[in-house]
């Protein structure tokens, strides 16, 4: 079976890490690796595949393949490639020297929901929804601060904080993080964490 | 105003790495797909040893059936 890491422009494709291969089709080309079996799942494989990513990413820009993506042959590949390549192009010409820092944002002032008691459902939803105003408008006040330092967010899941991919110029991140320390400090109770920098694993598709 | 910035390898990051490699990336799908199964458990594994005690001692709780009292 086909392993996939990342596509890559086709004429990356030279400075594949060892051990993998590449498929080009037109202007794209996938890395993969051929193997009897597919990864396990333990952590220390999923980090080793990280590793290789993060090594694809440092040549070049690269869209990595989410993990455990398995396909069945080299022809299937070149289907794949060949059905996606100009939707690949334009995102390998987006992340191109970019990468992504993620930001986790926490408001200490936020209201917060009260918890479930009986006969009380509706003070709960309210409080839900009062909660849900204030992430919305703590989300839309963070991106709108940290735009003119990414190209593109995404929003990301995140239960009691807001989180947001940012892909940022490869060589701003100092500027970035600048931003973030601004906009935390704009208001008390604001915590701000960042990680990265990342490959850019939240910008393979276009944003809808 | 707190503001973290946490190197790769601390565990805020290593949880931003699993989320991506396995909720980010590239998506294919179709029949010449072939997806690997029981990737949500590492990733919950990770999530449940990174997550405060009271948080895993509530999740673990929650997951518990009722015990029955003949048990």
């Amino acid at each position: 079976m086909v392993v996939l890491y990342a596509i890559v422009p086709a004429d990356q494709a030279a400075t594949t890490p060892d051990g993998l291969r590449a498929l080009a089709r037109g202007s794209v080309a996938a890395l993969y690796d051929e193997r009897e079996e597919a990864h396990s799942t333990s952590r220390q494989d999923l980090l080793d595949f990280g590793r290789v990513v993060n090594d694809i990413s440092d040549a070049g820009p690269a869209l990595p393949v989410r993990f455990g993506t398995v396909v069945e042959s080299l022809d299937a590949l070149g289907a794949l490639l060949e059905s996606r390549e100009e939707e690949w192009r334009e995102r390998l010409a987006t992340v191109a020297g970019h990468v992504e820092i993620v930001v986790h944002a926490q408001d200490a002032a936020a209201p917060a929901p009260s918890p479930a008691a009986p006969g009380s459902g509706r003070e709960y939803l309210m409080s839900r929804a009062a909660a849900r105003r204030h992430s919305e408008a703590m989300h839309d006040d963070l991106t709108a601060a940290l735009r003119a330092h990414c190209r593109e967010t995404r929003r990301l899941q995140a239960s009691e904080e807001i989180r947001v991919a940012c892909l940022v110029p490869a060589g701003e991140t100092a500027a970035f993080r600048s931003a973030v320390e601004s906009w935390a400090g704009a208001q008390p109770g604001r915590r701000v964490t960042t990680t990265g920098p990342w490959p850019p694993y939240s910008f393979t598709e276009k944003e809808t | 105003m707190s503001v973290e910035h946490v190197n790769v390898g601390e565990d805020v990051a290593l949880v931003d790495l699993i989320d991506r490699l396995i909720g980010g990336g590239v998506v294919l799908t179709g029949d010449i797909v072939l997806s690997i199964a029981d990737v949500d458990l590492v990733y919950l594994g990770l999530r449940l040893v990174l997550a405060p005690a009271h948080v895993v001692e509530d999740s673990v709780r929650l997951s518990r059936p009722p015990r029955r009292l003949e048990e």
